[in-house]
């Protein structure tokens, strides 16, 4: 709204205003020649100026001044080359007269400075800066001309440019005329009935699906470089460096299926699917892939190509669950039914034998928060637990997961979204004495865990009941294949045995979507419990429920990281609120675990403070958590905690879609060595970063620069805080990276994400940031407020800090 | 009764933002590959045109750069077709070619 006002106005503006905002000072304005529209050069309420958003969304590159600008009509380009290509032109001075020239920054400046008597190519610098032409280039205009231009936000300067692709003429305006914008349907907190369920998320995780599929299917990477290796089961493994994972667009997990294909002139044309087996670590940047056929062109190691196989599993089985919630009265009960719905109904209490003793066999005991958590959810047919970080989460999983296996007949389906929590918890139900069974997908089988003797294949194949099995079995192993006849039976012998193994469970444990495997989807489970919930979208959370559960438990926390969603607008939507989420906003109060045993309580106090009401208690004291003979210079013995300043510039990192800071990075080392020379282990030490371009750029720099032993520093757990979740180490180093003045602090100013990278660390946190930038955000004041009462913000060489005078700025008022 | 869930304005703009730096770097990064295969020039066919060369006097001709509003004066090549131009412009004194430029004069005084 409020664009009316401006219409007559516009009507009147020169061919040379700028399409979004309108100002036209031709000494402000430059015109795009690919489309010829003029755009001004500045930023309004965005991050960038006009004509750089648009350049970036329209994805042109060719610019010419004004005519009636101070350098006259002029189309910018390499002097050399002839390039025109404004996001790689920047300007060279001479080495001794003030005359400059624009060049291209590939190749045109890379040519050494050294060899050139005239120029200095290692003075370039770029035509854009912080996202804006130079300013002398391409004036800002005066306040008061921007004052009376058009407020344009960058919503509707996308929108704008969307429009653009269907009507050249397309202006603001028509952004208000209906139909234009199609948002999806908002999840709501309420639903009528289970097909209203059913009608707004199903479009939501449609939309994810195509999105998902149309990212990874455009992920085609040529000119792959290959090493060869056998895998103990015989299998061919290819190893190979995938440049596309660190521009950070796709994620790559272990067990997501890649296809291998070889279009070079040593070999017929072949490809072959397989799974991946290992990816990028600090040890090693290269990803394995497991390949399924035994004829491989292994002379071959060059011009090779990899693409993403894209799975439609698990969104399937999402679509499936919401279907069987709606059609099938059986799925749920009746009041999980109505309560899942957001209905109002009357308190249900299960009619079972509680337990005399709440703490179990083989676990620690539990405190008194954890028996209340237990002793409140037994008899419940739908609770919440919320576990803030170090409360002791799994123990309370297990320990109640014990107990409604012995109250009630039948199986407990146990699951959360990863796997690395559903072997984690599967271990811990295991120890207290209950039959486990993990079942895992197929493609993972092969992966070596620490639970393998829990998983469904392992049993199978370890079953002693069925002999003529186990003789198919040795066969296949020593043949690789079985003849049609014998295969047939094998499948046969072993679903059986699958079956027998399952029946014969207390507990089966499998991920979110593991749980729609037809192997499990078949099984009636009437009880639920789904650890990690705060991290499943609720389609996700809707599988292992629609098994026939008649009570289920919720354990998370919604303080930390939700679901990731990487689709906008259906996480706008809402597809990234979790159901735990959704309950809580309708009222159902979750069961809080409040002692943390992680924490030196200094490390406590500000997210107890910040993100639980000051609830957390501590269950560790100071003297248990510091650490003698440790020589870290903290500015408070006592409080093992700094905010070390760091004023270093942010910069784009080498693959252009991150960031990075070498400042941090210098500090980054510098603090792991002195941690490392005062005896601390590497493997306790952990950086988080939000950034892939720092994360890489930090493990590079500490290798070739830290002045320890090189491997020492590949034990060095470098990682984003996403990765860090559910996690802890005795020392971290959050190194922030964002140092700007125009821009937000990306990642950071996600409280829940601030919460996680600050309560992963037992014994101390060392934060490296800029407090002029980070201050500006209301969150980050607080945090830094808190550490410069304390006498924890300090500035300097590490060997010599001093107390940091540092102004903040105000915070702004929105979270930006 | 329905209550909707909906993200804030700030974050939703927060988001726009975030997505509008991604798409930045990736245009600079693209723009790198794309050249990347580009041969290299062992040498820059650049010349600065003899009237242009300031080894005549040096002070006088600095004072003439400096303009009015204490900006700095600095000429830029530009080519039309084969033809050689030169602009005048304007730069900033605190700039940092205007101050790389001013700090390489002085040590070249002091030699
Ligand atoms: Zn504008
Ligand atoms: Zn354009
Ligand atoms: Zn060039």
């Amino acid at each position: 709204d409020g664009f009316g006002d401006h219409s007559e106005l516009d009507h009147s503006l020169p061919e040379h205003a700028c399409k979004y905002c309108g100002i036209h000072s031709p000494a402000s304005v430059v015109k795009c020649v690919t489309c010829d529209r003029w755009f001004c050069n500045s930023r309004g309420n965005t991050s960038g100026s006009h004509i750089i958003n648009h350049l970036v969304r329209a994805k042109h590159k060719e610019v010419m001044l004004h005519p009636e600008s101070p350098l006259g009509e002029t189309v910018l380009e390499c002097y050399n080359c002839g390039c025109r290509n404004v996001f790689l032109l920047g300007f060279i001075p001479a080495k001794s007269d003030t005359v400059v020239v624009l060049l291209c920054r590939q190749p045109c400046a890379a040519v050494p400075s050294s060899k050139d008597m005239t120029w200095d190519t290692s003075q370039w610098m770029p035509l854009i800066d912080d996202r804006c032409f130079l300013t002398w280039l391409v004036k800002i205009p005066s306040d008061q001309e921007q004052l009376r231009a058009r407020q344009i936000t960058s919503q509707q300067i996308n929108r704008l440019e969307d429009l653009w692709k269907e009507d050249k003429e397309a202006t603001l305006e028509d952004l208000d005329k209906p139909g234009v914008d199609d948002e999806p349907h908002p999840v709501l907190l309420r639903y009528e009935d289970a097909y209203q369920y059913q009608n707004i998320f199903g479009p939501l995780v449609k939309m994810e699906a195509d999105y998902d599929k149309k990212l990874k299917e455009s992920q085609t990477c040529d000119d792959i470089v290959v090493r060869w290796d056998v895998g103990l089961n015989q299998k061919h493994i290819a190893w190979f460096y995938f440049p596309k994972l660190e521009m950070g667009e796709v994620k790559l997990a272990i067990g997501d299926e890649l296809c291998l294909r070889y279009r070079g002139e040593l070999h017929e044309a072949w490809e072959d699917a397989g799974h991946v087996i290992k990816i990028p670590d600090s040890i090693n940047d290269e990803v394995a892939l497991e390949l399924r056929g035994s004829r491989v062109p292994t002379r071959c190691t060059h011009n090779f190509s990899v693409d993403f196989v894209w799975k439609s599993t698990s969104f399937d089985r999402m679509q499936n669950a919401m279907r069987t919630f709606a059609v099938d009265e059986k799925s749920v009960s009746g009041y999980v039914y109505h309560r899942l719905l957001g209905h109002d109904v009357e308190p249900q209490v299960l009619k079972t034998q509680m337990p005399k003793r709440f703490s179990v066999p083989n676990l620690p005991e539990l405190n008194h928060s954890q028996v209340y958590a237990v002793k409140s959810v037994l008899q419940k047919p739908l609770s919440l637990i919320q576990g803030p970080p170090g409360t002791g989460k799994t123990v309370t999983s297990a320990s109640i997961v014990y107990h409604l296996a012995k109250m009630n007949a039948g199986q407990v389906l146990v699951c959360a979204p990863s796997n690395v929590a559903v072997d984690q918890l599967a271990e811990k139900i295991h120890t207290t004495g209950l039959k486990v069974v993990r079942v895992t997908a197929k493609s993972r089988e092969a992966l070596d865990s620490p639970i393998s003797f829990l998983t469904l294949h392992e049993q199978v194949s370890n079953n002693d009941t069925n002999p003529e099995l186990q003789k198919l079995i040795q066969l296949k192993k020593e043949q690789g294949e079985l003849s049609a006849k014998d295969g047939t039976k094998y499948h046969a012998l072993k679903r059986r045995c699958e079956k027998e193994i399952l029946n014969a469970a207390d507990v089966i444990c499998c991920t979110n979507v593991g749980a729609g495997d037809p192997r499990v989807g078949k099984l009636k489970f009437r009880t639920v419990l789904i650890d990690e919930a705060t991290q499943s979208s609720e389609p996700e959370c809707m599988i292992p429920l629609v098994l026939g559960c008649k009570q289920v438990i919720l354990v998370g926390d919604h303080q930390q990281l939700g679901p990731v969603i990487m689709n906008k607008k259906a996480s706008r939507a809402g597809l990234c609120q979790s159901l735990f989420e959704r309950l809580v906003v309708l009222g159902i109060r979750p069961i809080r675990l409040q002692v943390q045993y992680r924490m030196h309580p200094c490390l406590s106090e500000f997210p107890s403070n910040m993100f639980y009401e000051g609830t957390l208690q501590n269950g560790i004291t100071t003297q248990e958590r510091l650490r003698k003979n440790v020589d870290f210079p903290w500015p408070e013995p006592e409080n093992p905690m700094m905010f070390y300043v760091n004023l270093g510039n942010e910069e784009i990192s080498t693959s252009g879609t991150s960031y990075l800071n070498r400042t941090e990075a210098t500090n980054c080392e510098k603090v792991v060595t002195r941690f490392m020379k005062s005896g601390i282990h590497p493997s306790q030490i952990g950086v988080v970063t939000p950034y892939e371009g720092q994360r890489a750029y930090i493990v590079q720099y500490m290798q070739s620069s830290g002045s320890m032993r090189k491997d020492l520093y590949k034990d060095i757990e470098v990682a984003s805080v996403d990765a860090f979740q559910g996690r802890e180490k005795d020392y971290i180093i959050l190194s922030c990276v964002r140092s700007n003045e125009h821009q937000g602090i990306g990642f950071l100013s996600d409280p829940r994400r601030l919460n996680v990278a600050l309560t992963r660390a037992k014994y101390g946190v060392v934060i490296l940031g800029n407090p002029k930038i980070l201050s500006r955000h209301p969150l980050w004041h607080h945090l830094l407020v808190h550490f410069k009462e304390r006498g924890c913000l300090v500035d300097g060489a590490l060997n010599n800090l001093r107390v940091s005078m540092i102004q903040f700025n105000r915070p702004r008022k929105s979270y930006n | 009764d329905e209550v909707v869930v909906l993200k804030s304005q700030e974050q939703r703009r927060k988001e726009e933002d975030d997505e509008f730096e991604k798409e930045f770097s990736k245009m600079i990064s693209d723009s790198i590959d794309s050249r990347k295969h580009e041969k290299k020039a062992a040498m820059l066919d650049v010349p600065i045109p003899m009237n242009l060369r300031g080894a005549q006097d040096r002070r006088s001709r600095e004072q003439d750069r400096v303009s009015q509003t204490g900006g700095m004066m600095f000429t830029l090549l530009t080519k039309k077709g084969n033809r050689q131009q030169t602009k005048l412009m304007e730069v900033p004194s605190d700039s940092q070619l205007a101050v790389t430029t001013r700090s390489k004069q002085q040590a070249e005084r002091e030699e």
